[in-house]
């Protein structure tokens, strides 16, 4: 297997291509680990990977772009996982318990737009494509379980307490199950204390990107009225903020505002998508501001070529001026020289 | 200094929405809050830190206020 060239153009349709790129996701990822300083965690890891996907530049069409690259980010992290001492014991545990299996699942129902950036992987998707056979066992093994295991095993993942409850009523294979759970929390805790460092780049998602929301409120009314108008505005990356006037009755503003706050946010959510479509047309539209410069770089080099044609003018110019020396041949010329030529016509 | 021109046109403003024009964005703001200079900078405040020292100019199209700010250019250092 050959590693991918930089600038290689990728289709879906060529399976070579892929797996080519599939390979140089993994080595790429061998020789990160090998590098002194790199911890190799799931953040540091997706940005290392986001910056070898920029610095590849690989050539695809429009509609394959996402998908490709979630191709090579998803090797990637999957190669640094497999390289991952920490990580590997982590499967291990996954693999044995058959709760934590039905999980992902529930993952695969989550909608994949193209347009709102690069969907981000989770733990459980990963380790999903990392064994398929593994999965499908899982998936097998789920299938064997009657309907009202699966429930229970939803309501660990949802609420422990609950689980716990029902698991007291249950055989001690399900009591099994609730060791599981603590171990995935503990994870996931450790996990969420890492997810403070914001991206350099958010992706345009709703989940995903830093929202800024303000409550301004607006002072009461001369007449004394509790009645209290309130200014709510959201925004996220630099798109045009939503700003709202709510009115409220001024007895318990936070439990007046938390309803409102709510139709604020989910109605900038509902547009978000349209504002990210706005501005990758803007940025596909850009480009062709600036076209008319390369014309005018053309006329330049059509000027310069135009140069040489002069130059060319001045070489065949001399031929005249041979035919002027041929024909002043008349001794008085030689005995002058050149000055004799210049000063005699 | 601050500049707030307003142009008066025959037609009042009968649309409740009025239209925002800043860093080369547009967006609908409540008439009510896009009439005043201090109440427009309260509330681009947060999103908008160049506004305070911004030109505002006001004008009036089919009922509709359009409100257009251009910030002005700061000192170097």
């Amino acid at each position: 297997m050959e590693i991918l060239s930089a600038g290689a153009f990728i289709n879906l349709e060529n399976q070579e291509k892929i797996e080519q790129l599939k390979f140089t996701a993994a080595e790429l990822a061998n020789a990160a680990m090998e590098t002194e300083g790199f911890t190799g965690d799931e953040e540091s890891g997706r940005r290392l990977a986001l910056e070898f996907w920029q610095g590849l530049e690989y050539m695809s069409r429009e509609t394959e772009e996402t998908a490709i690259k979630n191709i090579f980010l998803n090797h990637f992290l999957e190669r640094l996982r497999e390289l991952r001492p920490v990580q590997t014991t982590t499967i291990e545990l996954r693999q044995d318990s058959e709760q934590i299996i039905t999980q992902p699942i529930d993952d695969d129902i989550k909608p994949v737009d193209e347009f709102l950036g690069v969907v981000e992987t989770t733990d459980n998707e990963l380790i999903q494509t990392e064994d398929d056979e593994t999965s499908i066992q899982s998936k097998d093994f789920s299938i064997l379980e009657n309907d009202s295991s699966q429930q229970t095993e939803v309501k660990t993942t949802s609420d422990a307490k609950s689980e716990s409850a029902d698991s007291n009523s249950s055989s001690q294979g399900e009591n099994q199950e609730n060791v599981e759970p603590e171990q995935e929390k503990s994870v996931e805790t450790k996990t969420a204390v890492g997810n403070l460092a914001l991206p350099e780049k958010e992706p345009y998602q709703w989940g995903k990107c830093t929202v800024t929301a303000t409550i301004q409120l607006l002072p009461e009314g001369c007449d004394g009225a509790t009645e209290r108008k309130a200014v709510l505005s959201v925004r996220t990356h630099d798109f045009a903020p939503n700003i709202s006037l709510v009115q409220l009755a001024g007895n318990n503003l936070t439990a007046e505002l938390a309803p409102e706050l709510e139709k604020v946010l989910a109605k900038y959510q509902s547009d978000l998508p349209a504002k990210v479509m706005d501005k990758l047309k803007k940025e596909k539209t850009a480009p062709k501001k600036t076209a008319p410069k390369t014309t005018s770089e053309v006329k330049t080099v059509s000027q310069e070529t135009a140069k040489p044609k002069e130059s060319l003018k001045t070489q065949t110019a001399p031929p005249p001026a041979a035919n002027q020396i041929v024909t002043p041949s008349i001794p008085p010329a030689t005995q002058t020289g050149q000055q004799g030529s210049l000063f005699g016509i | 200094m601050e500049q707030s021109t307003q142009v008066q046109t025959e037609s009042s403003i009968s649309e409740t929405m009025a239209i925002v024009k800043i860093e080369g964005q547009e967006f609908n703001l409540e008439a009510v809050l896009a009439q005043d200079d201090k109440m427009l900078k309260t509330v681009l405040q947060p999103h908008f830190s160049g506004v305070e020292n911004a030109d505002i100019t006001r004008e009036v199209k089919d009922g509709q206020l359009n409100v257009t700010i251009v910030k002005r250019a700061q000192h170097k250092g």
